[in-house]
This record gives structure tokens, C-alpha cells and sequence, in this order.
């Protein structure tokens, strides 16, 4: 939980809704064809019980937000700049949405989608 | 224009004549940077997108400008390798997908005739929208399935190249100029959409170098003030205040 003081009561976001600020992003981002999980368990887990924040892990430490994001690429495009626009349409869409500037974004490439007729 | 006469001025489209129009492209890309930048609101509103264009097109051409290959369909091949290299940004990573769906249309052809172009547009279209889970409508995606739709419907009535990067290009236009109606994020910036207008201007280059047009001089218009949201202007103007007259010197 963020927690942020304000003179009139605290103000607290949830890991969980800036995950689904960031899932939004990710998904309109081009280039990415999907999200995926960072381990099996995740897999398993998200089987079970569909995850709207699905591939997107948000960890506060020392008041200060790192987000791991994991996602699968569209094959035939340049990985860096698709993985550096993610990063930054991210940063942007979470900081304008909280106010409050994002320490880390770490992209994790899990995998690449080949589209038919390759 | 008659088929005949656009044939007696312009040569069928072969190697040598493919690369002459991207490089008309590329220059008219690159005169046109800074006013694509300062469209840039989306995603992010970073202000790099026409520099991005540029580096990416001019990464593709690169890849083309000493090749010895005759056949379009071998010399596309190689631009989109160069543009998959080169990407940039957001809108450098499209614009190598158009490129990678482009040359995928017309890798059989060796000189690029209306169908093969046509084909061609199809195919960056198709291979542009794959790229992405939720395609943003307003955006360079936009414009290029609008130019794809052009093409399509055109071909009945020309098969002539030329005239067909002139219809593709005009329908970009149009396009281009409607994309705030579709994204609001660029309505409330009141621009239209940089990537888009990107995409138009490489065909707008060819348009000129076909028309034989120069393509280093930015053009310069002059627009009525009532499209600069004169109104507001006056508004915000306190009482005692002088007005003040400013010159709107826009690219359009």
C-alpha cells in the first residue's frame, strides 16, 4: 500500500490499481502481443483465477515504486525499442495518473509471438 | 492525367527509380522533422517522434542506397531489414512493420506495378495492425489502413503507379487531418496525429519528386486566426490589456 499524508487523512494506492494503471499501458503499447507470467506458480495461479493485472508485479520500497512488467513481443520487431517504448508509455501513464515519479520499470522479454505466413 | 502521358514522363518504377522516391521520402520527412515533433502528445508526449522517423527511414535507406539489386521486391526486402535495425520509438517500430509488411506484399515483383503496390500497401497494413494487442485508432495505424483502403478501391480505375501514390497520399491527408476525432487525447491538444502525419509526408515526398517539386524547403502557410482558437484568446485577455496580433506560420 502507497501511503501518501495529506493535512485532511491519508491518501493509500494499492499495489493493485497501479498494476491495472500499468496493464492498460502495456496493452496499447505496440509491439506487445501479450502479457506473461513470471514463473510457474503465476501460470498456475492465473489459470485459476483471471489476474486484470496479469504480468505486471508493483513493489514499494522505502516509499518508492519499482514495477516489473513481463511481457511476449511481436516477432520481426526490434526488441530494445519496443521494450524501451513499453518503459516509457508505462512511466508516463502511472505518473501523470499518481503524482508521484516511479523509481524503476524493469521490462522482462518472456517471449516472442511469430505471426502466421513467417 | 491519361495513362499515356504519365508513362511518357515517368518511368516504370525499377530499382534504381524505387530508390530515388524513398530517398524523396526521406528528404521530405527530414525537412518536415521539427514540425512532426512538436505535434507529439501521444503515448507520451516526448516530442521525438518525427526525429525517430527520420533515423528509422534513414536506417532503411541506408541499407538500400548502394545496393546493386535491380528488383523492387529484393531492394524492399532490404529496406525493412535496414528500418527493423534502425527502429526508434514507438512510431519507428511501426513504421519498420510497414516497411516488413510492404516488402512481404511485393517480394515477387521486380518492377512495382499498380498491383504490386497496391498489394504492397495491403500487406504493411495488415502486418502493422498484427503488432499490437488493442490498436489505437487516430494513429499512424489509422492512416496507413485508410491509404491500404484507398489503394484498394482505386485500383479499378488506374493501374499506374503514380497515380496511385498521388490517391494513397491524398487519402492519407484526409486521414491525418480527422485522427483528432478519433483519439482525444490529440483533440484536447489540439493537434492532429504525429506518426500519421509522418507516414503522409514520406508520400507526400514522392508526390513532389514525381511532380518534380523541391523537397528541402519547408513550405510555409499562413493560417486564418480563427484556427488558433482566436476567441479564447480575447477571453483570456484582461481588461486595459492591448491586444495582441499573432501570426500563426503553420505547416499544414
Amino acid at each position: 500500500m502507497k501511503k501518501e499524508n495529506t493535512p485532511k487523512g491519508d491518501i493509500q494506492i494499492s499495489k493493485q490499481a497501479i498494476a491495472t494503471i500499468a496493464f492498460q499501458a502495456v496493452q496499447r503499447s505496440y509491439g506487445v502481443v501479450g502479457l506473461a507470467s513470471k514463473n510457474i506458480a503465476d501460470e498456475l495461479a492465473h489459470a485459476l483465477v483471471k489476474d486484470p493485472t496479469h504480468g505486471i508485479d508493483v513493489e514499494y520500497k522505502n516509499q518508492e515504486i519499482n514495477i516489473d512488467i513481463f511481457i511476449i513481443i511481436e516477432y520481426g520487431t526490434r526488441i530494445k525499442s519496443v521494450a524501451a517504448s513499453v518503459a516509457n508509455t508505462v512511466r508516463y501513464q502511472v505518473e501523470r495518473s499518481l503524482g508521484v515519479p516511479v523509481n524503476e520499470i524493469n521490462i522482462h522479454v518472456q517471449g516472442l509471438r511469430i505471426s502466421n505466413g513467417e | 492525367m491519361s495513362e499515356e502521358q504519365t508513362n511518357k514522363n515517368n518511368p516504370p518504377i525499377d530499382g534504381v527509380q524505387y530508390k530515388a522516391l524513398m530517398n524523396a521520402g526521406l528528404t521530405w520527412l527530414r525537412t518536415n522533422q521539427e514540425s512532426i515533433n512538436a505535434l507529439n502528445v501521444f503515448p507520451v508526449p516526448d516530442g521525438d517522434t518525427g526525429t525517430n522517423m527520420v533515423l528509422t527511414l534513414q536506417a532503411a535507406y541506408d541499407e538500400i542506397s548502394n545496393s546493386s539489386g535491380k528488383g523492387v521486391g529484393l531492394l524492399a526486402e532490404k529496406l525493412a531489414h535496414g528500418a527493423l535495425m534502425g527502429a526508434r520509438g514507438n512510431s519507428g517500430v511501426i513504421l519498420s512493420q510497414i516497411w516488413r509488411g510492404f516488402s512481404k506484399g511485393i517480394d515477387k515483383c521486380e518492377i512495382l506495378n499498380g498491383k504490386c503496390l497496391v498489394e504492397g500497401l495491403k500487406q504493411a497494413r495488415d502486418t502493422a495492425y498484427k503488432g499490437v494487442v488493442r490498436p489505437v485508432e487516430g494513429t499512424i495505424l489509422t492512416v496507413c489502413k485508410d491509404m491500404a483502403i484507398a489503394a484498394e478501391k482505386c485500383l479499378k480505375d488506374t493501374e499506374d503507379p503514380y497515380e496511385i501514390i498521388r490517391i494513397v497520399t491524398d487519402a492519407a491527408q484526409v486521414s491525418v487531418d480527422h485522427t483528432p476525432e478519433l483519439l482525444d487525447v490529440l483533440k484536447e491538444a489540439g493537434v492532429v496525429d504525429a506518426g500519421g502525419k509522418g507516414l503522409m509526408h514520406i508520400f507526400e515526398g514522392m508526390v513532389r519528386f514525381i511532380e518534380g517539386e523541391p523537397l528541402d524547403i519547408e513550405p510555409v502557410y499562413v493560417q486564418p486566426l480563427s484556427v488558433i482558437g482566436q476567441q479564447e484568446a480575447l477571453n483570456n485577455a484582461e481588461p486595459g490589456q492591448d491586444y495582441e496580433l499573432i501570426f500563426n506560420l503553420t505547416n499544414l
